[in-house]
């Protein structure tokens, strides 16, 4: 797995490309740092799978936000997480753009 | 009963410190098991990871998935390109208070572990079984020799 940060006037783009898993995970919850944060988007265009761990990590990311009355968005997941997102009911959850 | 109180309730009673939980959802770690939980304010949705399909015997294990959701309120899902089998049960929240919530999250963990523990033996039955039908029969590349 690949983690990308960009924070640019406080929107903060995390691109995750590869697997977001038991095993990568942890790397991604580590890099959640969100000072000075009020828009948060997880670009999953390159993801490839997200496990529940990785649900859990995007759960950890939107409870910051809205403890900082900022926003998470996940942008662009391909068909196979979107999926994921709807069987497991995490489509209500998250704003997915 | 509300989904914030039923989760915040489990969370006393069992003494769960690794919760995340966010409005509408929540995960907890069970056991190594991580338990994802979704209200849409009607049905509770829970859901956990078996495992990756088995190299040898994919489709058999497959069938034995299938066989599984005719008989249990939980079914089993693999979403394209996801290499991973994902265990899913819903249940009406209006029926759900704090011991069938319990109940009910005990039944879907052991669940998940039963299928995970079936799927860990499956795996070397499968491989040498295959290895067996290897030897059995040998088959023959294009060249006319056998592959081995």
């Amino acid at each position: 797995m690949n983690i990308e940060r960009k924070l640019e006037d406080g929107k903060l783009v995390i691109k995750v490309v590869g697997r977001l898993d038991t095993n990568t995970s942890p790397e991604l919850e580590a890099e959640l740092g969100l000072d000075g944060v009020s828009d948060l988007v997880f670009d999953f265009s390159d993801l490839e799978y997200i496990s529940s761990a990785g649900l859990r990590v995007l759960m950890i990311a939107q409870k910051s936000m809205t403890a900082i009355g900022g926003a998470m968005a996940v942008a662009n997941p391909n068909t196979g997480v979107k999926d994921i997102f709807d069987i497991t009911g995490m489509s209500s959850v998250f704003k997915i753009i | 009963m509300e989904f914030n109180e039923l989760i915040s309730d489990f969370a006393t009673r069992h003494k769960v410190g690794d919760l995340v939980a966010v409005d509408g959802a929540a995960a907890l770690d069970i056991d190594g098991i991580i338990v994802t939980i979704v209200s849409n304010g009607e049905t509770l949705t829970f859901s956990a990871e078996i495992g990756e399909p088995p190299s040898e015997g994919a489709a058999m294990f497959a069938d034995l998935l299938l066989e599984a959701n005719m008989h249990s309120a939980a079914f089993f899902a693999k979403a394209p390109k996801s290499e991973t089998y994902i265990v899913v049960k819903r249940l009406s929240l209006v029926l759900v208070d704090d011991d069938a919530f319990d109940a009910a999250l005990e039944e879907f963990v052991n669940y998940v572990e039963t299928w995970r523990r079936l799927l860990t033996d499956f795996r070397p039955v499968a491989k040498a079984a295959a290895e067996r039908d290897a030897s059995e029969n040998p088959s023959f590349g294009t060249n006319g020799f056998m592959q081995v």
